[in-house]
């Protein structure tokens, strides 16, 4: 073996490496991304930028304090849960809040348990989740309409009295394919969160089988849970559920995610399924956004577990058939 | 480690997403557009169409919102063939017992006539004040049709006036009498006071200035036309204001002058009114002296041909308006009163220098003017202005109790002069009532501002 080809380990046998999936998953996000600043503006942007910045600076804080190793590549991890909690935030979030989302989801949800790739639970999705527990009447802010301009900044600064709840009932199709109603800076657009996800599928970098089985429970599952909540069923009224409510987003972005979801095919959908059904079950007792993120992290928990029953399981048929045949 | 080919795909895929995202965002915006307007408008109408039934609405968009904070929002409602047909106004105002009463006010386009009046009860606001349904339909059959600004016919008024007592100064003789400033002010104006008296009841004044320099407009003028500006309303605003006061009030010590030469008691006024205060002072003077304006003039005619040898004609004084255009500044000791260790404790009046040029005893000299700003109590040698009335205080008027200090001629901050309309209060429904004329008022200001509106 010549000295040039010597490499230390570990040795990398795929072309999927850490910074390969985090780029795409970031080249997956700039449609929602697009789609936010275009409908919000200038504090959109602000959002995005301040939540990636102020993750990287966050990650990089603990890992010097801490003095662990930092890896032989910028940490694109940081740049990626930092972008998708911007995305999650309603666009009238103050910069305070968004520090706050961003410090939980790093600190303690990231960095106590190793940093990119060992984390239990999805950063992003419980810094959100801590940001909508902790403040929330502050993270309504939901501009629209008359209400909206895309050069406003005074949101960032001071959270406006003026609450608009948006109506959904008389919203059309076409407005919600395109992201034109009042929603989070990058869950509203089905088109642009459809075009990520299938550009993720596409590069390998994401696994199918929570973010289907998810949306299948709850296209499956929806009527009986509207009809023992209110009585009344209508397709219009799942379909703009779906849209409108942020769900594909959770399904491809954050079901999608390599680190916290199971890995395997049974694990994934079980995974899936348990997402969409707690879902359904707190829809009627929680706010939109945390009855869609609290299952979510409720099944990062369970991954794990339920991965390494799966691998034990698969271990113990290899066994077994390695005995029938001697 | 990412191979280079790995980035550059990477990178061309990246740009293919933005430019792909870019295309279906915007192309889907200008295809949802249309529904997502229609659907502002529905909301529109199901908001407005209590009280104004148009078929379309657009938001004002108005720098001078800024200046009202109880206005959420002021549109125009368009008829199908794109006129507009009246504003709404969305409101929120608070009654005189600090509650909140959200509502909707619509005006006619042209008249500002009021169109409709809806209270909003889908508020959240735990302060909300609740006017009931029926109340509103008396309040509405009062106020709908009604041009704005509105005013009660009986508006807390001090117990002297409800008594139909009207408190006029004592000893006013008929006739038109006048006085001017005997200098001019930093800006080379000259102050003047014109007050027409009949019945022993003030009927008329005018307070004015004019320039030292004949080519420039008077007081009034400049200031409307910009030249000539001061904090809070324009200064012909101000005046006007002023000397309706005193029509009302009907002697200038109720102004409640303070030491600063303020007052707090007339609304829109926020200028110096002490040169009006003792030049209406002077005119009461002349008025009980039979001291008219023509013989005014020729007293100043007196003066200058004291010191000049020639009258105001001759030495070319006299502007196109009949003023003397002249100021004494240059010889104080002709017009200001010293006492013993030679220090200024006031002014002569004209018709007092004319008679002491003359020789001759005034028929009821008083002076009240003091330079040093002290109030004339009597104690310095000089007869006080008003045998009934005594400015003690700073800013409080004189002779009232402590309940009716204050001297009201506004409402909403709108002087009285300026009211369209003068309803009665629905019987015993009076806080209700006043609030919805509050909202009503305030529309009428924010318009005058908003539309530029000339008082």
């Amino acid at each position: 073996m010549s000295t040039e080809s010597r490499q230390l380990a570990p040795f990398i046998h795929t072309e999927k490496n850490a910074p390969y999936i985090y780029i795409t998953i970031l080249v997956s996000l700039l449609p929602c991304v697009i789609c936010g600043i275009f409908y919000y503006g200038l504090r959109a942007a602000i959002l995005i930028l301040f939540c990636m910045a102020t993750f990287v600076l966050a990650d990089t804080v603990c890992t010097r304090v801490t003095k662990r190793r930092t890896g032989d590549y910028f940490d694109l991890s940081s740049l990626v849960e930092g972008l998708l909690i911007a995305l999650l935030l309603p666009p009238d979030t103050t910069l305070l809040i968004a520090l706050s989302a961003v410090l939980f989801a790093s600190v303690v949800t990231k960095q106590v348990f190793g940093g990119a790739g060992s984390n239990i639970i999805n950063p992003a999705c419980a810094g959100r989740l801590f940001a909508e527990l902790v403040w929330p009447n502050g993270i309504q802010g939901l501009s629209y309409g008359e209400y909206n301009s895309r050069f406003t900044l005074i949101t960032l600064i001071v959270q406006n009295e003026e609450k608009v709840h948006p109506d959904f009932s008389r919203i059309s199709f076409i407005e919600l394919l395109s992201g034109n109603f009042p929603g989070m800076i990058g869950t509203s657009c089905f088109v642009c969160i459809l075009i990520g996800g299938i550009f993720l599928t596409l590069k390998g970098t994401m696994r199918l089988y929570s973010p289907v089985s998810y949306i299948f429970t709850l296209l499956a599952f929806y009527p009986l849970s509207v009809l023992i909540e209110t009585g009344t069923f209508s397709y219009d009224g799942m379909i703009i559920y779906l849209f409108s409510s942020g769900a594909m987003f959770i399904a491809v972005f954050i079901l999608g995610d390599l680190t916290t979801m199971p890995s395997r095919f049974a694990p994934g959908v079980f995974a899936g399924v348990v997402c969409g059904v707690l879902t359904l079950i707190t829809k009627p007792f929680l706010s939109p956004m945390v009855s869609l993120l609290a299952p979510v992290v409720a099944v990062n928990f369970l991954s794990f577990v339920l991965d390494f029953f799966s691998k034990t399981l698969s271990r113990r048929k290899i066994h077994s058939r390695e005995v029938d045949v001697s | 480690m990412m191979s280079h080919t790995q980035l550059r795909q990477l990178i061309a895929e990246a740009f293919i997403l933005f430019a792909l995202g870019a295309i279906l965002v915007i192309g889907g915006f200008f295809l949802s557009s249309d529904n997502a307007s229609k659907r502002i408008q529905n909301e529109y109408h199901t908001r407005f169409g209590s009280v104004l039934d148009s078929f379309s609405y657009e938001k004002v968009k108005s720098k001078a919102l800024k200046d009202y904070p109880e206005i959420k929002g002021v549109y125009i409602g368009y008829s199908s063939t794109g006129i507009p047909e009246g504003y709404v106004v969305d409101l929120t105002v608070q009654s005189p017992g600090g509650q909140n009463l959200s509502m909707l006010v619509s005006l006619e386009y042209e008249s500002t006539r009021i169109k409709g009046l809806s209270i909003n009860k889908n508020t959240e606001d735990d302060n909300a004040y609740v006017i009931n349904d029926d109340d509103m339909k008396l309040i509405k059959e009062k106020l709908i049709g009604k041009q704005i600004p509105i005013a009660f016919v009986v508006e807390d008024k001090p117990a002297d006036e409800e008594t139909n007592d009207v408190v006029t100064v004592p000893g006013l003789k008929d006739g038109v009498y006048y006085a001017q400033r005997l200098f001019d002010d930093r800006n080379r104006y000259i102050d003047y006071v014109e007050m027409e008296i009949e019945n022993g009841i003030i009927k008329k004044v005018k307070w004015d200035a004019f320039s030292t320099d004949k080519t420039n407009q008077d007081r009034s003028e400049a200031s409307l036309r910009g030249a000539y500006v001061i904090s809070g309303l324009d200064w012909a605003t101000q005046s006007y204001n002023v000397c309706h006061a005193l029509l009302s009030c009907q002697d200038p010590d109720r102004l409640a002058m303070k030491s600063d030469g303020t007052t707090d008691i007339v609304s829109g006024v926020t200028c110096d009114i002490r040169p009006f205060v003792e030049l209406a002072k002077e005119c009461i003077e002349y008025s009980r002296a039979s001291y008219e304006k023509d013989a005014y003039m020729k007293g100043l005619d007196v003066i200058l041909m004291h010191l000049y040898q020639k009258t105001a004609a001759e030495l070319e004084y006299v502007n196109e308006d009949g003023h003397v255009v002249f100021s004494f500044e240059k010889t104080p000791e002709i017009y200001t009163k010293y006492n013993d260790s030679q220090s200024a404790i006031g002014y002569y009046s004209v018709m007092e220098i004319e008679a002491s040029i003359k020789g001759i005893k005034t028929p009821n000299s008083t002076n009240n003017n003091n330079p040093d700003n002290s109030q004339d109590t009597g104690n310095n040698g000089n007869k006080k202005t008003n045998s009934d009335y005594d400015s003690t205080e700073d800013g409080l008027n004189p002779g009232g109790s402590s309940d009716n200090q204050i001297f009201t001629d506004s409402m909403d901050n709108l002087p009285m002069s300026e009211m369209a309309t003068f309803i009665q209060p629905v019987s015993g429904k009076y806080d209700q009532t006043r609030t919805v004329v509050k909202a009503c008022n305030t529309c009428y200001k924010f318009l005058k501002e908003y539309l530029n509106w000339k008082v």
